[in-house]
């Protein structure tokens, strides 16, 4: 009885060390290659396993999520059709060529599909964090200009308030360059000096002449500074006037990481298999 | 009673606490591994699971199908070589020195990690598996080199014909002022102005080379980076690409056992030497064989198809058979 004991003991202190977490596919000893040294199905299954495929599974994923968001996968379908039907008359007889080269048609309509579908959960992900986005971004609508010369800018002030247009008092102070509406936002790549002044303004206004300063090292290590005068004119600090224009500034800011995370989270997503889980988790910290 | 006597009496309970701290010692080595977390396997209805989203489950069956349409092709024709040449070629002594010293040096070059995503990346599971990966490649060019031997009439005759592959090795004398010539014609012709200690150098290795091998010479004299390796620069055919023209031109004229003369290009003078034209010789050169088989469309695979077939080893997913075929075996297959 004790060596029965003792048996019972061992075998399961040898499964509790060696925990499996092994993941089968249906039939795994069936043959897959057979005549030498055969190969089952789940030898295949772990060979493949070994390739990073992560886009496969996020593939996939991000397609259940569209569902469950409520894409209308119809559109989608249609969308991706018609991309298709651009690039065959596009490349003619070339195109199953140029499909081959870049890793074969059914990749590249999934790349397509899985591009339409991100743009509509990267809108919904708006959407539904828009306070947190707003909050973090500061978007405001407006337009800038600088010279060279203070003169210049100064100028360009008191032309505007002799009522002439921004477009136009720009451009009689020498502004050389068309000027165009644009989301401003915390973290859009314009002189600090710009953005203290359109984060310290809480209605539509026009800047006086703001310095900006940026000194850059020489080869010869010696410094030059450059001086920039800018006239900034914030037009619209209401992101509900100019989403679209706002959403599309997002999409150049928000990593895609961030929206995956948040359907990750807001879905459940939980993987089983660590080969899987080991190859998304490292980027996705959303996935469990 | 001493301690003897305890553990005669009270053995199961001893070895059971012993058992009991060998559990909890792997454990706490498992937690403090570099995996930081551990999955474990779900089965839903006899089927294992991948992942759920909202409760909803994506199967092992599913991954593999969508791996296969990814990866299949490729896998099972990594798998499907690697048997069949298995079978088909002996493992020799000199294939196991070959693939154990390449696997070392492989693994002191990348180091283990990024040999186990080279690895990986070619469908073994690691670093590991560095010496298996040798062994096939060595049975593989085996395969084919067979092959080649027992179709040389068809495939390699004809080659060399036109190709004149050969073995060469070289000596360069680099001289700094090179002039380029150009004719009424328009042909450029090179003229080497060199300085007296150039001059000097080319005249010595001309003086050794009528006493010494040429790859004592070339170790001594040649400015060249292959001077290390006795000039051995490796195969050359009519079809070579890499080399400057004048160079290209000496290589073609020169035979087994033969020096050229001395010759200019844009570096300087060179000499070249035929180290062989054989074709036992030119069969150990993979790049040899890479010719001949660059040079016959659907070649390469040949060897692999007939010795499957002659072995009965074949691909018995139909699907994937269907892909395998058509990517190796086009000529056979009918829509």
């Amino acid at each position: 009885m004790k060596k029965i004991a003792v048996l019972f003991l061992l075998v399961m202190t040898l499964c509790a060390c060696t925990s499996s977490n092994k993941v089968l596919v249906s039939d795994p000893d069936s043959y897959v290659i057979e005549g030498g040294t055969n190969l089952t199905k789940q030898e295949l299954f772990e060979t493949m396993k070994y390739n990073d495929y992560s886009s496969v599974v996020l593939g996939d994923m991000i397609g259940k999520i569209a569902v469950l968001e409520g894409v209308d996968m119809s559109e989608i379908d249609n969308l991706v059709t018609k991309d298709i039907n651009d690039m065959k008359e596009q490349y003619g007889e070339s195109y199953d060529a140029v499909m081959e080269y870049y890793g074969g048609e059914s990749a590249i309509i999934q790349n397509i599909r899985l591009s339409y579908i991100g743009e509509k959960l990267s809108t919904a992900y708006y959407d539904a964090n828009i306070d947190s986005l707003v909050s973090t971004y500061k978007p405001m609508l407006g337009k800038y200009v600088y010279f060279d010369t203070v003169e210049a800018a100064e100028n360009m002030l008191k032309l505007i308030s002799e009522g002439k247009t921004y477009e136009m008092a720009a451009a009689e102070s020498g502004y050389g360059y068309s000027i165009s509406e644009s989301v401003m936002t915390d973290k859009s790549s314009l002189p600090l000096e710009v953005k203290e002044f359109i984060n310290s303004v809480d209605k539509p206004t026009l800047s006086d002449v703001i310095i900006s300063e940026t000194a850059t090292t020489n080869t010869d290590g010696t410094t030059t500074t450059n001086v920039r005068y800018y006239v900034v004119e914030v037009t619209d600090l209401d992101s509900n006037n100019f989403k679209d224009q706002f959403y599309s500034t997002l999409n150049s800011l928000v990593d895609s990481k961030d929206i995956y995370n948040f359907y990750f989270a807001k879905y459940n997503v939980e993987v089983y298999d660590q080969r899987t889980y080991d190859l998304l988790s490292s980027t996705y910290e959303g996935i469990k | 009673m001493d301690t003897k006597e305890i553990l005669k009496k009270f053995w199961f309970v001893a070895l059971i606490a012993v058992l009991f701290v060998v559990f909890i010692v792997v454990y706490a080595v498992n937690m403090i591994s570099s995996k930081p977390v551990e999955k474990t396997a779900k089965q839903v209805d006899g089927q294992y699971i991948i992942y759920s989203i909202n409760g909803e489950n994506y199967t092992a069956d599913e991954l593999y199908d969508d791996l296969k349409n990814s990866y299949g092709l490729t896998a099972t024709y990594r798998k499907f070589d690697s048997i069949v040449c298995d079978k088909a070629i002996e493992t020799t002594t000199e294939m196991k020195n070959i693939a154990s010293s390449n696997a070392s040096y492989l693994l002191s070059y990348y180091g283990k990690e990024n040999l186990d995503k080279q690895l990986q990346s070619l469908g073994y599971a690691g670093a590991d598996n560095a010496y298996d990966y040798y062994i096939y490649l060595l049975k593989s060019q085996q395969l084919r080199t067979d092959y080649l031997k027992e179709h040389e009439a068809e495939y390699v005759t004809p080659y060399v014909k036109e190709n004149n592959p050969k073995i060469i090795s070289h000596i360069l004398v680099k001289v700094a002022d090179v002039e380029k010539i150009t004719d009424e014609d328009g042909n450029v012709t090179l003229k080497a102005n060199p300085t007296a200690e150039e001059e000097q150098k080319l005249n010595n290795v001309l003086e050794a080379l009528k006493t010494k091998s040429f790859a004592e010479v070339a170790t001594e004299y040649s400015d060249d980076t292959s001077a290390s390796n006795g000039g051995y620069l490796g195969y050359f055919d009519n079809t070579n690409t890499s080399y400057v023209d004048t160079f290209k031109e000496a290589a073609k004229t020169v035979h087994e056992g033969e020096t050229t003369e001395a010759f200019v290009s844009e570096y300087g003078y060179h000499i070249i030497y035929c180290d062989t034209e054989s074709l036992e010789d030119l069969y150990a050169s993979t790049d040899f064989l890479n010719a001949i088989f660059n040079s016959n469309t659907n070649l390469y695979n040949r060897p692999l198809v007939e010795k499957a077939n002659e072995l009965g080893i074949k691909v018995t997913d139909e699907e994937l058979n269907k892909l395998l075929m058509a990517a190796i075996n086009p000529e056979e297959v009918t829509e």
